[in-house]
């Protein structure tokens, strides 16, 4: 509990440092000050993808070994994966409604995104509608190492196709910005793993 | 009682071989559930990620009529005009098209990198969309270059 609370705060004090006083690409096509909205984007992204693979990973372990440890990790992982999902949805819309003029635009990114989201949406509801505990269990892992064909596919959506998304290496950004953004990814993992931990503790 | 005891053996054995049996058909249905629902889901994907995507300047050349196209081009560099309508030129390189639009984007007619998406009606025989929506990217290294 000492360490969650360690790293919550660690991540708050990041997080207001960065978004209120972190730098930003002085373009005056737009409110460049709406760029410091990276700082809790680009966490949020990569811990979606980085929850939903330990979903993958931890599901193809339980289909091998059948322990309970791993569909609950699994499990949490995959609720944690969504909410950062949204999260990371959202400040895209907010972002984009300011640089490409429109919250929605049905990019390539925007909606393999969606498609990943829903389709672990779906794992949380499919699980929780079977009342047969280890059935749900098996269905689930089955589900969750499935669905993750999606998040490759959303990744390099930016990247094949002609997308307005601009991935990292190509962001207008000084090197304070990047530090400033590997330290809001660092602690922001951080707390990501800190929830996993005490949430699949607690749950079950 | 050896005789018992072998027929209890007997019964032993196929009930593990049953078991082993039920097994094996449960992980081939697994794999086969795994498999048929992960080639689903990468074609929902492919065709979410194919239908989304923007047709390029050059793929316009091939237009014969007119057409409702969504375009993704670079801003050509100092085209942009505001009149009575506000007028720029997309290219991707090899090709550049007219753009017209009766609305105001602030766009980027600085560095030749700005990217915009145009939606509208493209007339082949003028080389010109008629813009019902015009839409800014995320601008890269080069714009921030270009207004340093």
């Amino acid at each position: 509990m000492k360490t969650f609370v360690f790293v919550l705060i660690l991540d708050l004090i990041t997080l207001t440092y960065a978004t209120f006083f972190g730098d930003y690409p002085r373009i005056p096509l737009f409110d460049a000050t709406c760029y410091r909205i990276l700082y809790i984007h680009v966490p949020l992204a990569w811990d979606m993808y980085f929850a939903f693979t330990l979903t993958f990973v931890f599901s193809l372990l339980y289909l091998l070994r059948s322990r309970d440890v791993f569909d609950r990790i699994a499990f949490c992982s995959a609720i944690l994966g969504v909410l950062y999902g949204i999260g990371a949805l959202v400040s895209g819309m907010l972002w984009a409604k300011e640089v490409w003029h429109s919250f929605w635009s049905w990019d390539p990114r925007q909606t393999t995104t969606l498609i990943a989201l829903l389709a672990y949406l779906c794992y949380t509801a499919l699980r929780n509608s079977i009342r047969d505990v280890e059935r749900a269990k098996t269905v689930s892992a089955v589900f969750g190492v499935s669905a993750y064909t999606t998040i490759p596919i959303s990744y390099i959506s930016a990247i094949v196709t002609f997308s307005r998304h601009v991935q990292l290496p190509h962001q207008p950004l000084s090197f304070e910005s990047q530090i400033t953004l590997l330290i809001r990814v660092l602690t922001s993992f951080a707390l990501f793993l800190a929830i996993l931990r005490f949430y699949s503790k607690k749950r079950f | 009682m050896g005789g018992l005891l072998g027929i209890r053996d007997i019964h032993l054995h196929h009930s593990v071989e049953l078991y082993d049996c039920k097994k094996g058909v449960g992980i081939v249905n697994k794999a086969l559930t795994l498999i048929s629902l992960a080639f689903a889901f990468a074609l929902i994907g492919y065709l979410s990620m194919s239908s989304s995507s923007y047709k390029t300047v050059s793929a316009l050349k091939d237009l014969k009529k007119p057409k409702v196209v969504t375009v993704i081009g670079n801003v050509t560099k100092g085209s942009v005009r505001v009149n009575e309508l506000l007028e720029f030129k997309i290219n991707d390189g090899r090709h550049e098209v007219k753009v017209k639009y009766n609305g105001f984007v602030r766009l980027d007619n600085v560095s030749g990198y700005g990217r915009v998406v145009v939606i509208g009606v493209y007339y082949p025989q003028n080389k010109t969309i008629i813009a019902s929506r015009v839409e800014a990217s995320c601008p890269s290294k080069e714009v921030l270059k270009a207004y340093k």
